[in-house]
């Protein structure tokens, strides 16, 4: 068997797993879909040690690129292949996922007391879909696992989620269903016209053809773009994005930020950018205005917010601004900073959303008004608050300053005008972060159910350590990842000077 | 008809045994039901059930014999076969679906069976006599099945309805015949198709329209679907199960043998054939999927998401039609595909809302409300069913959709496209708005005690529930041999 393809399926077989426990036996559930999780990550790990960076140096489409590659028939009548394998893009964002999943099952073991059962079976089931996205090279595949995702995801949110839930989460799923289907619709043009003579899903294939006229990029850029922008959330389709966040539970809200946007920037990088390539130089324009638009825009609003957990919703919609900006600076600071900003982001989001759930378990409010002066009872959870808002906001030697800095250098390289733009998405980004805590944690308490907050236990300790090791290796020695992103950047950009 | 003079010939028979057994069967039938008289149902559901499976099997191996046959009144093709075998299928189905409401009647069950003959015939009809004729043995049987709940007054509105709206569109499509075999002379299809072309008249294009009229009667085309809401809320569940899918395909397979007649419509007439069934798919679909969101009563609702549905097929056929050949075969199989998942996902789907009428006592949203608390079997498996209907992978509604789409994009109608997206999306509200009252609301505190009870499946119903289950699963995965098998029917 293949390496990947074990990581991909071995949640969907823990999840399975779960069903056949009596719902009584919460522990063992519990403990089941931990142990998956936990080897998955491992399995991730070894594809990391196993991935060979040098690999497809002067690529110009993908099939020099990928490694674990598997190509197996699956329904031969529409030439529809079970073909999966990681570029140094997909593999990032394969290990994010596998990082944040096992740390958000754990971190709900408190938190979720009911039905415990089916939350676990759908966190797996999710977890197979989000990998399954990122290693997919044929496009059906990828669809189906990109559709399928939706069903655990909706699930999460309608029936674990807070008061608002059912709202937020019929919201959400009627806007990533739109784009999706004009996303299919394009899917379907490229398999009957992509390759000339032949009907093929397969990326690769349509990678090394790549012949398609400019008019056609046009449309099917869209069709594409839509499915993608509405998933990142870009400026204006944003709108899904604070609701199903806030009404989310945490772990929810961690694989939401923390994944499922990157779904949304990876298609651009992977699909978008490179397979139309004129397009894309097309529309750079008004995606770069979009997301400079959604970085201020999120920043300002993130700054109004009297709900924690909303203003770390919509400093989402800032950061994925800026890993749109990167991405569309077409050059390689600034793709390689979006790259490694997706990555940021789905740590330090991840972290803070996990930070808010802390709290929210205590006290069961997240209002900013509702606290102050927290440092006093909960030191440890103060220090660590303000390293991760601190790695969010981008101080040098955190994770945050390597991808802002790349993709303001990429942007600015791009239009000073841009780079001057979303440099004041940075200021904003401090204002808003420090400015909440310094009125959650600073000052006197002046609310008595907060004299006696519990501090963070071993297990919130352990899970926010091991995204604080991320942080900080990622902020100390950025190559260790930046390297296995170069060659597939360096081909994306290839394929857009030819 | 230079074919009366070629004397009989009793081997031209033999292509058309499974119709001859079944009508064979469907003697025997009326007789045994004379003799038992426990379980009478039950009975006629089993031994109907064993009769449909060595249609299968005989059907199966007929495949060879293609040609026409009978003076050239039927085809036997790849596409007959396909027809028979879903017929078979789905009336087993339907049948056990109905042993639960009807144990100890035999009367329902000889009805369906002679619907299903009817089905069978129209399967392969390649005449409009024999087209008519088995039109009707499909329909006659329907009006008595709508109004069977005797005490029910919306029972016998919806037979009522049934007939009235029946008998017009068979004049209609009448009609419609009649103006074509006046331009033609000829009553045989392929016949007929051939002396149409070039006709520049306008009794050619209402000939088309009328006749499409009476098969959209039976499909519930827009605006010929007036009736379908009314008929399937008024008529036992279990039957409008059997309403929802078999007399529906059965107007599918007789549309599938006009279309070539449909084709040869010149855009000079006014409008060509491509857009004539563009706009009907257009609208069946739209108008079925905007009158669902209102529904409450989960009968209606899956009403008008069958009017969807037939609007989505719709699109395979406005392929079908184009004038470009090299799409016909990929739209045969768009819409036989499309017919076998819906079949399976549609008939769940009432089989699961019979089961908690019967239980609970009603169809209304009410009922629903909190069911994946109580009973979490039954809300699951229609869970998948609606997700199915709406066409989210891994689910077999997919693959379905899927094809036809890839159908429309391969013939570039952009249109067509945009609108079946819009109306996909339209759906997944209502069909995740009884998800989430199923899964997210507890039942409202007027009902509670009444649906808030555990209840058991029962073998029949369970073990009907993993028949259309695990297709419905698996077809999403796994439709390798299906593809293949329909493949080969229509090439």
């Amino acid at each position: 068997m293949n390496l990947l393809t074990i990581t991909i399926f071995l949640p969907l077989i823990g999840g399975l797993a779960i069903i056949l426990v009596r719902k009584q036996a919460e522990n063992a559930i519990k403990l089941i879909s931990l142990i998956t999780s936990l080897a998955t990550f491992a399995l991730s790990l070894l594809l990391f040690f196993n991935f060979d960076n040098s690999r497809g140096l002067y690529a110009s489409g993908l099939a020099d690129l990928l490694q674990f590659e598997v190509n197996k028939p699956w329904i031969e009548a529409l030439n529809i292949n079970y073909h999966v394998g990681l570029d140094g893009i997909s593999l990032l964002l394969v290990m994010l996922t596998t990082l944040l999943t096992p740390l958000c099952i754990w971190g709900s073991f408190g938190a979720i007391k009911e039905r415990v059962k089916g939350y676990y079976i759908a966190f797996l089931f999710l977890e197979t879909g989000m990998i399954g996205v990122f290693a997919a090279m044929d496009l059906v595949l990828f669809y189906v696992f990109w559709e399928a995702m939706l069903i655990p995801m909706y699930l999460l949110i309608g029936v674990w989620g807070g008061p608002n839930r059912i709202y937020a989460a019929v919201k959400f799923i009627l806007f990533t269903m739109v784009g999706s289907l004009l996303m299919l619709v394009g899917i379907l043009w490229l398999y009957f016209n992509a390759v000339p003579g032949m009907h093929t899903f397969d990326l690769v294939l349509i990678f090394q053809s790549a012949s398609i006229a400019t008019q056609a990029q046009l449309w099917l850029f869209g069709a594409f773009a839509l499915a993608f922008a509405i998933k990142v959330p870009m400026f204006p389709f944003h709108t899904w994005l604070p609701d199903a966040h806030v009404e989310a539970p945490t772990a929810g809200s961690i694989i939401l930020a923390g994944v499922l946007l990157k779904m949304g920037t990876y298609g651009f990088i992977r699909f978008c950018i490179p397979l139309f390539p004129e397009a894309a130089r097309e529309y750079a324009g008004l995606m770069m205005i979009l997301a400079i638009i959604g970085i201020i825009y999120g920043a300002l609003v993130s700054m109004m917010q009297t709900d924690m957990k909303k203003l770390v919703a919509y400093s989402s919609v800032s950061h994925l601004g800026f890993v749109m900006l990167g991405l569309f600076s077409f050059n390689m600071q600034g793709l390689q900073g979006g790259v490694i900003q997706m990555i940021n982001h789905g740590l330090s989001t991840g972290a803070l959303f996990f930070l808010v759930g802390v709290i929210y378990d205590r006290r069961h409010t997240r209002m900013i008004a509702d606290y102050g002066g927290i440092a006093k009872v909960m030191p440890k959870y103060a220090t660590l608050f303000m390293i991760v808002a601190l790695s969010s906001i981008g101080l040098p030697g955190l994770n945050g300053f390597v991808g802002e800095f790349l993709v303001l250098v990429g942007g600015f390289k791009a239009h000073p005008a841009y780079g001057i733009l979303a440099a004041t998405g940075v200021v904003f980004a401090a204002i808003y972060l420090l400015w909440m805590y310094q009125r959650v944690f600073f000052g006197e308490i002046t609310i008595d159910a907060n004299k006696k907050l519990l501090d963070l236990t071993t297990r919130e300790k352990v899970i926010l350590a091991a995204i604080l090791v991320f942080i900080v290796w990622i902020g100390v020695h950025p190559t260790t990842f930046l390297d296995v992103s170069e060659n597939s950047v360096r081909m994306v950009l290839t394929r857009l000077a030819s | 008809m230079s074919d009366l003079a070629i004397s009989f010939d009793p081997r031209q028979l033999i292509p058309f045994i499974p119709e001859l057994l079944l009508a064979g069967g469907l003697l025997l039938f009326l007789i045994v039901d004379l003799i038992i008289k426990r379980r009478r149902g039950v009975v006629s559901a089993f031994s109907g059930s064993i009769l449909f499976l060595l249609l299968i099997v005989i059907a199966l191996t007929g495949d060879k014999e293609v040609g026409s046959y009978l003076f050239g009144a039927v085809v036997q093709d790849g596409v007959t076969v396909f027809f028979r075998v879903f017929f078979a299928i789905g009336a087993m189905i339907s049948l056990g679906i109905m042993a639960s409401t009807f144990k100890n009647e035999g009367e329902p069950f000889i009805l369906v069976l002679s619907s299903v003959l009817g089905m069978f015939i129209l399967a392969g009809s390649n005449d409009l006599v024999t087209l008519f004729v088995a039109f009707e043995l499909v329909s006659i049987p329907s009006y008595v099945l709508a109004g069977y709940k005797r005490q029910d007054p919306r029972s016998g509105e919806a037979s009522l309805k049934y007939v009235l709206f029946g008998a017009f569109s068979s004049g209609l499509m009448l009609y419609g015949f009649s103006l074509l075999y006046g331009l033609t002379g000829e009553t045989g299809l392929p016949a007929m198709a051939a002396g149409l072309i070039g006709i520049d008249s306008h009794a050619h294009l209402v000939g088309i329209v009328l006749i499409l009229a009476g098969i959209g009667y039976k499909i519930a085309m827009v605006p010929m679907h007036f009736w379908c809401p009314d008929v399937y809320e008024g008529s036992p569940t279990a039957i409008t199960a059997f309403f929802s899918v078999l007399p529906k395909a059965a107007g599918f397979a007789a549309l599938y043998r006009i279309s070539p007649l449909i084709a040869t419509m010149e855009p000079s007439l006014g409008i060509s054939a491509v857009g004539l069934l563009t706009i009907a798919s257009a609208l069946t679909m739209t108008f079925g999927n905007l009158g669902a969101i209102w529904q409450n009563s989960l009968k209606r609702l899956l009403a008008y998401s069958s009017i969807a549905h037939a609007g989505y097929i719709l699109m395979g056929f406005a392929v079908l039609v184009h004038p470009n050949t090299e799409l016909h075969s990929l739209a045969t199989q768009a819409i036989l595909l499309y017919l076998v998942v819906y079949l399976f996902m549609n008939l769940g789907a009432f089989l699961v809302v019979d089961l908690v009428e019967r239980r609970l006592g009603g169809d209304s949203i009410g009922y629903f409300r909190g069911l994946g608390k109580s009973n979490p079997l039954p809300a699951l498996a229609l869970a998948v069913f609606l997700f199915s209907l709406t066409g989210l992978p891994p689910l077999a509604g997919f693959i379905g959709k899927f094809y036809l789409f890839a159908a429309v994009v391969k013939a570039e109608m952009w249109g067509l496209a945009i609108i079946g997206i819009a109306n996909a999306v339209v759906s997944l509200f209502y069909y995740v708005r009884v998800i989430r009252d199923m899964f997210l609301y507890d039942p409202s505190p007027a009902m509670e005690p009444q649906v808030s009870k555990e209840f058991n499946l029962g073998k029949l119903t369970a073990a009907l529930t993993l028949v259309t289950v695990v297709p419905t699963l698996v077809l999403g995965i796994w439709w390798q041999p299906l593809a293949e098998w329909i493949k080969s029917r229509v090439v």
